[in-house]
């Protein structure tokens, strides 16, 4: 298995909290990767960490074998890795639109100063916009949306920037089930594509359904690891799960 | 979407406005009224200038005179300590304070909100206070007497001359947040502005662009200060390095609305004419002070997008009611459901 | 310097400090419940001033007298600003605007001071205006040590109100995690409101302090404005404690340096300590947890 992204002994600490404690973990390349635990157990920060939002105390990231730890998040994306926020963020003022648009990365001065709605480019939004079924809102303001709409806005936008590796935070949270299954059928079509993704979720249905690789985590650092039939039937998990 | 024969109302209204301001030093009444008009020029030059950073970014600068009092005093020390020829000075005193505006940027744009705008005035407050006391140097409380280029001039014509150079000073502002506006880097700068860690996330390097729109809004603001010197003449700090007239600039950009590429202009003529006719009807007194912190807290509470979409918002309320309801097919409520 | 000049900036420096901490404390008070900037503190400070001296010079009482109005009077408007204008902000702007908003109004009372008052420098003419004291072998005069003296006594007030009351506890934890504090059933809307009013309520104390000791002028407050602010942040946004650290922390620095370096310069002191800040660590260095970034 060639690692996509990997973890040595990543720590934070807030305070006297230590959300993510020591947490080494693979994840695997050109699979869905799904990430589970009880709440607290921190997955979002460690996402966090992972992405550039927060300096971790101690510990490394590696992607595709480079070091990425406490790499400025423009970087980190830079490096291919995109990311959706938990509570789900869009720019409210800008169009659907431009809100795809602002993931374009221009080069050089020339590419810099050229125009914002160059047609490459917004031919290259559509096709994103068609794909999750926004293309008849493009010129709407972001904040006019519905939630489940601006969280496929969020997505278009982070698939604009052509990541290899997509860590989705809670893609399920807060949509009706119909959304739910077309997130996850969008999910498997770019995993399909050659795209490794990384998903943080509740909703044990979609990860047993959706994940090829699950890591659970309780109290900062994973616990187990493997394939979601190994990993619904271990006693560590039902523990950290149901405190028995 | 815009239609072409509302691209080209656009168009007129632009050559028509260009033209009356082009030639206003040739039906101005009288000399007094033309330097009113270079005034409100220059407002219009610094206020566009600090909407580089305040439109783009929204990182609301309150101590942009400071700029405006660099590039001023930068070129008169040029000229009167250097011996400069003035036009060299005005430029070596704008590249001096783009380099300036760099460190200070580096440390200023590592907070946000209301953090950065307390470094904003503490910045002008800061100069002022060095101005004031630095008296070998700048002269301090006493003043710097800055010499004119063209001393021959009458008056009249000398400030024809600044007229124009403060229009031809504004062109290029303009010209530059057009391009911007319209750009990649623009895109990424509105991004900034509605949720900068977003925009970091999606791959917006937003240092590096936040810090490039303050050495340009900085550099700007500087060469408006130094076209002033070079006009009025007579420099002090209090009037350079002041409060008040970054508050003006505010004021003017907010009421003329700064996602629009005319707004502050706009903003400088209505605000700026209302100052100029203020001081000749009641001298100056503190009443500018009170007219001018009434109608900011008004435009903040009442019409926080400037006073052009505040009106378009009046107009519509009195134009013909165009249909509320949306005839929607049964299919397209299917469709919306889904969602 | 010498030894004795040594101990006479350090006394009076933790003089000035004392009354920084409690004008910084008010400063932080709005930040705190609100997230909003008060520019116009310190004009209120400068109008306090401005009513202890018209108290003084109109009935002839001790300037000290005017806090029985004017720290109720304030704390009252303190609350009908907080209720009619800050609350009409929309919340997502609300930082942005709301420094807007109050360097507007530190404007207009500007404005109105230098209209009704006009721009002539006025002082206090005390009896005891010229007397000194001495402490610690240096000479301090006693108009300072009052000013201070109630500086401290409304800091302790305050810190016994925020810490042995419900009220206070209340308004700590509004400031805290207003989410939470709703809750748990606390009206953050009325303790902000309060909170807001307590802030007014340092600047009615300062300015009678202020209005004993200093030459008062309608532009002064922005004398002020600038060193309280570059406090805020450099003790850490949000944080009381933090602030009253800084504040007693620069004071006393500004007092040392006022003997070799003059006034005027002494007082870039507080300018240089925010530059510091902002680029060793921009969310303050006192505050602790409390502290905010932004």
């Amino acid at each position: 298995m060639t690692p996509n992204l990997a973890t040595t002994g990543l720590t934070k600490s807030f305070g006297g909290v230590r959300a993510v404690d020591h947490a080494t973990v693979e994840f695997h390349d050109g699979k869905i990767n799904a990430v589970i635990g009880p709440n607290g157990s921190g997955k979002t920060t460690f996402f966090n960490c992972v992405t550039g939002m927060i300096r971790p105390d101690s510990g490394t990231v590696r992607y595709r074998g480079r070091d990425i730890t406490g790499k400025a998040p423009h970087r980190i994306a830079a490096a291919g890795i995109g990311r959706s926020f938990q509570l789900c963020r869009v720019f409210p003022r800008m169009t659907v639109r431009e809100n795809v648009l602002a993931a374009v990365r221009p080069r050089g001065l020339a590419g810099l100063l050229r125009s914002a709605h160059d047609e490459g480019d917004v031919e290259r939004a559509r096709g994103w916009l068609r794909r999750v079924g926004l293309d008849h809102l493009e010129d709407v303001e972001a904040r006019n949306l519905s939630y489940g709409q601006q969280k496929l806005l969020e997505l278009a936008g982070v698939l604009m920037a052509d990541p290899e590796t997509i860590m989705l935070d809670e893609p399920a949270g807060g949509v009706n089930p119909a959304l739910i299954d077309r997130i996850a059928v969008l999910v498997r079509e770019l995993n399909a594509e050659g795209r490794t993704f990384i998903v943080v979720e509740h909703n044990m249905e979609l990860v047993m359904n959706l994940s090829d690789h699950v890591v659970v985590f309780d109290r900062g650092r994973p616990i187990a690891e493997g394939p979601p039939d190994t990993v619904r039937a271990d006693p560590a998990v039902l523990e950290a799960y149901l405190g028995v | 979407m815009r239609s072409a024969s509302s691209r080209a109302h656009r168009w007129i209204a632009l050559l028509v406005g260009a033209a009356a301001v082009l030639s206003f030093p040739l039906w101005s009444p009288n000399p007094y009224i033309l330097s009113a008009g270079v005034v409100v020029l220059s407002y219009a030059v610094l206020s566009t200038s600090w909407n580089f950073v305040g439109g783009f970014t929204g990182y609301v600068s309150l101590g942009h005179a400071a700029w405006f009092g660099l590039g001023a005093y930068g070129t008169g020390l040029l000229i009167v300590r250097a011996g400069v020829p003035s036009f060299l000075a005005l430029g070596l005193a704008g590249l001096i304070v783009a380099a300036l505006a760099v460190p200070i940027g580096i440390a200023a744009l590592r907070v946000r909100g209301a953090s950065f705008v307390i470094v904003s005035i503490a910045l002008v407050l800061v100069l002022l206070l060095v101005f004031q006391s630095w008296r070998d140097f700048t002269g301090g409380s006493e003043g710097l007497s800055v010499p004119r280029p063209f001393p021959d001039l009458l008056r009249p014509q000398h400030h024809a001359v600044f007229f124009y150079l403060f229009a031809a000073l504004l062109a290029v502002a303009l010209l530059a947040w057009w391009t911007i506006d319209r750009s990649r880097f623009g895109l990424g700068l509105k991004a900034i502005r509605e949720d900068e860690d977003k925009a970091q996330s999606l791959g917006v390097p937003t240092f590096a662009y936040k810090l490039v729109a303050f050495v340009v809004s900085a550099t700007f603001t500087a060469l408006g200060g130094g076209v002033y010197a070079l006009w009025f003449g007579d420099l002090d700090p209090i009037f350079q390095f002041s409060i008040l007239l970054g508050s003006y600039l505010v004021l003017m950009a907010l009421l003329g609305g700064v996602r629009h590429l005319f707004g502050p202009a706009l903003g400088a003529l209505v605000v700026g004419t209302a100052i100029e006719y203020f001081k000749v009807s009641y001298g100056d007194t503190q009443f500018h002070l009170v007219a001018t912190g009434l109608l900011l807290g008004a435009v903040v509470l009442f019409m926080p997008d400037g006073v052009i979409p505040a009106g378009h918002a009046l107009l519509t309320r009195f134009r013909p009611q165009q249909s509320s309801i949306r005839e929607v097919t049964a299919a397209e409520l299917r469709e919306q459901v889904k969602l | 310097m010498s030894g004795s000049l040594l101990v006479q900036g350090l006394v009076l420096g933790i003089l000035l400090g004392g009354l920084y901490a409690l004008l910084a404390a008010g400063l932080t008070l709005y930040f705190g419940v609100m997230r909003v900037v008060m520019i116009a503190h310190a004009a209120f400070l400068v109008l306090a001033a401005y009513l202890a001296w018209d108290a003084n010079v109109r009935f002839g009482v001790d300037p000290l007298a005017s806090l029985i109005v004017t720290v109720p009077l304030f704390f009252a408007v303190g609350v009908g600003f907080q209720r009619l204008l800050i609350a009409r902000l929309r919340p997502a702007t609300v930082t942005m605007m709301s420094v807007l908003l109050t360097f507007a109004v530190a404007l207009v009372i500007e404005g109105m001071l230098g209209f009704v008052y006009t721009g002539t420098q006025r002082r206090v003419q005390l009896s005891y205006g010229a007397a000194s004291f001495e402490l610690f072998g240096a000479q301090v005069a006693v108009v300072k040590l009052i000013a201070f003296g109630l500086a401290a006594l409304s800091l302790l007030a305050l810190y016994l109100l925020l810490t042995r009351t419900r009220f206070g506890q209340a308004l700590r934890a509004t400031i805290q995690h207003p989410q939470a504090a709703r809750l748990i059933g606390i009206d953050t809307d009325k303790v902000a409101g309060y909170g807001f009013g307590l802030g007014l309520a340092t600047a009615a104390v300062g300015g009678a302090a202020l209005s004993l000791d200093s030459t008062i002028y309608p532009s002064l407050h922005w004398h002020w404005i600038g060193p309280l602010m570059a406090i805020i942040v450099v003790g850490g946004l949000g944080s009381i404690p933090g602030a009253a650290v800084a504040a007693m922390l620069l004071g006393i620095v500004q007092s040392l340096l006022q003997l070799p370096l003059g006034t005027t310069w002494a007082q870039t002191v507080f300018y240089l300590a925010l530059f510091v800040t902002l680029l060793v660590r921009p969310q303050g260095f006192f505050g602790g947890r409390l502290a905010q970034r932004f």
